[in-house]
């Protein structure tokens, strides 16, 4: 849902390898639910395949459409929504469990009310303390179906998940009611309005997705969650898994991203301890980003109460829900708030680029500001949007020239890392130690500068106890890979005729050096595969994935019930429920905005021919693929009278104009329009640049196309800039929003 | 040893076809694992890059040309985490050309066992006993692009200092010492840009005990006024984590909300 097979920021090769052989032979069908159809690995032209054009911003309600589906014909399974705990679950053979029975406190004048019922507000004695735990174990509160009476919900084998009552004098529901509710809002024929789909869709698949046992799947396809309203068509992913209990189960919802320990505390060394680490932490430090704090919780908030202010508002909007998000630090730079970033690292990476609605010249000014940045140093290959911006750029190295390792991306469910490694010399400059540039000898050398732990002498500790010195890339990454290489069996050493194919006697001596002796010749071999993978039959167990850990799916989200918005005092909801994209303050954005005058909405998807911010620069894939489009329905070009190739003119309601070719096309849905992104540059080889005098002209051909312009959000103080994003979340306004379309 | 100049057949025996079409590569049920056009399809090639080896398809011998290296790493044209095939120059360590990784699960399916050796690797993209065409390395269009992308001629190589306003687009190559020494001391940076200015260097922030604003002071040490916006999905990201957090900053970021 929300994205081509392969489309998605999957492996798309891997995907169209695995899925292709079984649509052929019938094994599996796929319906795609996107506004736009085109860039998977799968075409509607293949067997098995049916399209679903959906109307962008709509993901919940085609989900509970489902879910409201499911509901009524009561084909959910009740066994598995009745086991309030992993041992339970796991014990009538599934692999994860969902909170539908833990009880949510009802009662407005309680002091607990929204929270999910806790062991002390029933009057229930706590089990003791398990002396190992490091933090406090929450004990909910669920009805035994056997007793019908309260209970703990870890001594509880089954519970009911649709009570409603009293506990203890309290009023109380169980969380699945709550989805009840939410789903049983809207009729089905509602749903099919609001989605531009039908209710014959919604039933075929929700009679389908309850037909195969656990061996259903509901996935998030990326550029689902890239809309002001992405956070409920994520929820809507585990929902639709909770009510067939297939999450982690063989067939199903399979586990992925599996991997070993690698750059991190592993089997050979502890790559992410660093003894006299400064102690800062979010426990004592706040993330510029505003993530994982509410409003209400920060010394700001408490000190303008206590100066007498009523109901403060924050300059910005703050996010409990995600850990980070990297859209939203640019946003607090430009704004310094809730303070100044004095030093601005910017490591290839193009956030401006990348952030739909952040590429503007209100942004640019700012960041050319040297009082609102005072040093900003980047480090790359190529001078991007934001090493424009830069004082300072530290050259970097290329893929072909570095080292990572990374866990295995893509729906897969089989386990291991990938590991890249510097298969050629880097073309930055040599120093006079013998290392090349590159961000890693900066961070070392920075670090040494200021005496920091976890860089020079004694950096790293392997796990028996022998410390070692990390100056270089390959310091690092290469114990990374001993890690990996000795991860539960350890592989064989290198054979002498692969060490000889691969010319491995010719590589640096400080990588030999940088392990010990009976690790080399391991690390040789997992270098010379370029990563390790275990076999896929030992990624599955009894029909569950081999790697299955406890898993909790929530019908209702206690984080985000208790999430008051400072500006409008509205709670967002705690479970699944289609709500229509909204501003920062929860004001629909179709309340602010007329959709007569901003009848479309946009569908911001990863190009082909690009990849994000990269790649515009490749004359090949220039030569491949111009420009982007502004991609017309049919119908809709038609009524406005735009033929294929016409220049057209979209605007939005905050005033930003995107000039584009139209391509007029079957496979968009009505009323929006398709773009790619990665278009549209403003540097990255388009500007000129002039190094010690000599001038470099720009390319023009690297700017084609159009980048595509978020809204910004007009409910803050004048001066604040915020690109449209997820009130929830901060993810960008990606897809979505309002705009209008003229011929040019 | 095979010779660089290959005619046009055998080189798509030997390579089967490089993973240049994505779907094309793809062994399909119920459709011939078979490759074979007419010879007069292909003219003889006079260009083109020296091919890694050569398999028979009828006996399945391997003749590897030594004269080029295949090394197996990972690709980097997004953030798919795919494997990618880097065939190097052996004299020169030049970059030939970009393909997939036969060990590899994004790019083989199967995928080759990581004990085969590689010379079940370079069997596996040919036709040699029925191997080739089923499993097979390949990356997209984006991870071949890296090359060309990686090729151009305006790449970074020297550390830069702007020598004109902040965005203007002037720079100077400054050497490598001077780089760290002018951000980490800090003092009058751009005197010759016309800014009078003090600019605060990674030393003068590096206070991880005193609250950057006293007033409130959740918001963590002077420290955590270092940002770092970098990292992808690149398995290296770690490296700008340890930094930031050894500096005393939690401020990393990844691509993960762009």
């Amino acid at each position: 849902m929300g994205a081509f097979p392969g489309s998605n920021g999957k492996s798309f090769q891997g995907i169209a390898k695995r899925t292709l052989d079984r649509l052929q032979t019938g094994e599996c069908t796929i319906d795609v639910v996107d506004p736009v159809l085109g860039n998977g690995c799968v075409t509607p032209t293949a067997k098995g395949i049916t399209w679903v054009p959906i109307k962008t911003a709509t993901n919940a309600a085609f989900a509970l459409g489902i879910v409201r589906k499911i509901l009524e014909d009561k084909t959910y399974n009740a066994t598995f929504l009745s086991y309030p705990n992993y041992q339970s679950a796991f014990a009538g053979g599934f692999a994860s469990y969902t909170n539908a029975s833990h009880l949510v406190i009802v009662d407005e004048n309680h002091p607990n009310y929204r929270k999910l019922m806790r062991a002390a507000d029933a009057g229930l004695e706590e089990p003791p303390a398990d002396p190992k735990a490091t933090t406090p174990v929450p004990y909910y509160v669920v009805i035994d179906q056997a007793t019908g009476q309260p209970a703990i919900h870890t001594q509880s084998d089954a519970a009911q998940f649709e009570y409603e009552g009293e506990v203890n004098g309290v009023k109380v529901r169980s969380s699945f009611l709550f989805l009840k509710d939410n789903a049983f809002e809207h009729t089905l024929d509602e749903y099919a309005e609001i989605t531009g789909t039908s209710v014959a869709t919604m039933e075929r698949i929700a009679k389908e997705f309850v037909s195969h046992g656990t061996k259903a799947s509901a996935r998030l396809g990326f550029g689902g969650s890239a809309t002001a309203n992405g956070t409920t068509g994520v929820l809507a992913y585990p929902a639709l898994n909770g009510l067939i209990g297939s999450a982690q189960m063989t067939g199903g919802c399979n586990c992925y991203r599996i991997g070993s320990k690698t750059t991190t505390d592993g089997d050979r060394y502890k790559l992410a301890t660093v003894k006299g680490k400064p102690a800062v932490s979010a426990k004592n430090a706040t993330y510029i980003c505003r993530t994982q704090k509410l409003f209400s919780q920060t010394d700001e908030y408490k000190a303008r109460v206590a100066a007498g202010e009523k109901d403060p508002k924050p300059k910005l909007p703050w996010l409990n829900v995600p850990s980070t998000s990297d859209n939203q630090a640019l946003v607090s730079i430009v704004n310094e708030y809730p303070y100044q970033a004095k030093i601005l690292v910017s490591w290839m990476t193009n956030t401006i680029q990348a952030s739909s609605g952040a590429l503007r010249d209100s942004v640019i000014e700012k960041l050319k500001d040297t009082s609102v940045v005072p040093l900003h140093i980047a480090c790359d290959a190529f001078i991007g949007e934001h090493a424009q911006l830069a004082d300072y750029i530290v050259p970097d190295t290329t893929p072909f020239e570095s080292f990572g390792l990374v866990t295995q991306e893509g729906y897969w469910r089989g386990k291991g890392n990938t590991v890249r490694w510097q298969a050629k010399q880097p073309s930055t400059i040599e120093l006079s130690d013998g290392r090349f540039a590159s961000f890693e000898a900066f961070c070392v050398d920075v670090a040494k500068a200021c005496d920091m732990p976890g860089f020079g002498d004694n950096a790293i500790e392997a796990t028996d106890g022998t410390s070692y010195p990390l100056n270089d890339a390959a310091d690092f990454f290469l114990k990374a890979v001993a890690n990996l290489a000795f991860a539960e069996e350890p592989v064989a050493d290198v054979r002498d005729e692969d060490v000889k194919l691969q010319a491995l006697d010719e590589l640096p001596a400080a990588w030999k050096e940088a392990v010990t002796p009976e690790e080399w010749p391991k690390v040789l071999n997992v270098l010379s595969r370029g990563g390790r993978f275990w076999p896929i039959e030992t990624s599955q167990k009894n029909g569950r994935s081999a790697y299955a850990k406890e898993y909790l799916i929530q019908y209702y989200s206690e984080k985000k019930a208790l999430n008051k918005n400072p500006y409008s005092g509205v709670h967002p909801d705690a479970a699944l429920r289609y709500v229509p994209e909204d501003f920062c303050d929860r004001t629909p954005i179709a309340e602010v905005y007329s959709e007569q005058e901003w009848p479309f909405r946009s569908t911001n998807y990863k190009p082909r021919f690009r990849s994000i911010s990269m790649q515009a620069n490749s004359p090949i894939m220039r030569d491949l693929c111009e420009k982007n489009y502004l991609e017309l329905n049919l119908d809709d070009a038609a009524e406005l009278g735009i033929k294929d190739g016409d220049t057209v003119r979209i605007t939005n309601p905050t005033g930003d104009v995107m000039t584009g070719e139209a391509m007029v096309r079957a496979g968009i849905a009505r009323s929006t329009f398709g773009v790619a992104y990665g278009y549209g540059h403003h540097a990255y080889g388009a500007q000129d640049a002039e190094i010690d005098g000599t001038l470099a002209k720009g390319d023009p051909a690297i700017a084609a196309g159009v980048h595509l312009q978020t809204m910004l959000d007009p409910m803050l103080e004048d001066g604040v800039i915020y690109p449209h994003a997820d009130s929830d979340a901060g993810s960008p306004g990606r897809s979505g929003g309002m705009y209008n379309i003229e011929k040019a | 040893m095979a010779s660089i100049n290959l005619d046009r057949r055998s080189f798509l025996k030997a390579a089967g076809g490089l993973g240049a079409l994505s779907i094309a590569g793809v062994g399909i049920a119920g459709q011939p694992h078979k490759a074979h056009a007419e010879d007069a399809a292909f003219p003889e090639q006079k260009h083109g890059q020296p091919i890694e080896a050569t398999v028979d398809p009828e006996t399945g011998k391997l003749d590897i040309n030594d004269d080029v290296v295949v090394r197996y790493s990972a690709c980097l044209g997004c953030y798919s985490s795919c494997g990618n095939r880097l065939k190097l120059d052996r004299a020169s360590g030049r970059l030939i050309s970009v393909g997939g990784n036969p060990y590899h699960p994004s790019c083989a399916y199967p995928y080759l066992d990581f004990d085969e050796p590689l010379s079940e690797a370079y069997q596996s993209m040919g036709f040699a006993s029925g191997k080739g065409n089923l499993t097979r390395g390949t990356v997209c269009g984006r991870g071949q692009a890296t090359q060309d992308v990686y090729a151009q001629p305006n790449r970074i190589t020297a550390p830069l200092k702007r020598a004109g306003k902040r965005g203007e687009g002037k720079w100077k190559a400054i050497g490598w010492d001077e780089l760290i020494k002018e951000v980490t001391e800090g003092g009058k940076l751009f005197a010759d840009a016309g800014e009078d200015r003090e600019v605060e260097g990674f030393k003068a922030l590096h206070d991880t005990e005193t609250p950057l604003n006293p007033a409130q002071p959740d918001l963590g040490p002077v420290s955590n006024q270092f940002v770092m916006l970098g990292g992808r999905g690149d398995g290296r990201t770690t490296i700008g984590t340890r930094f930031t957090n050894c500096f005393g900053s939690l401020n990393q970021y990844g691509h993960g909300s762009t």
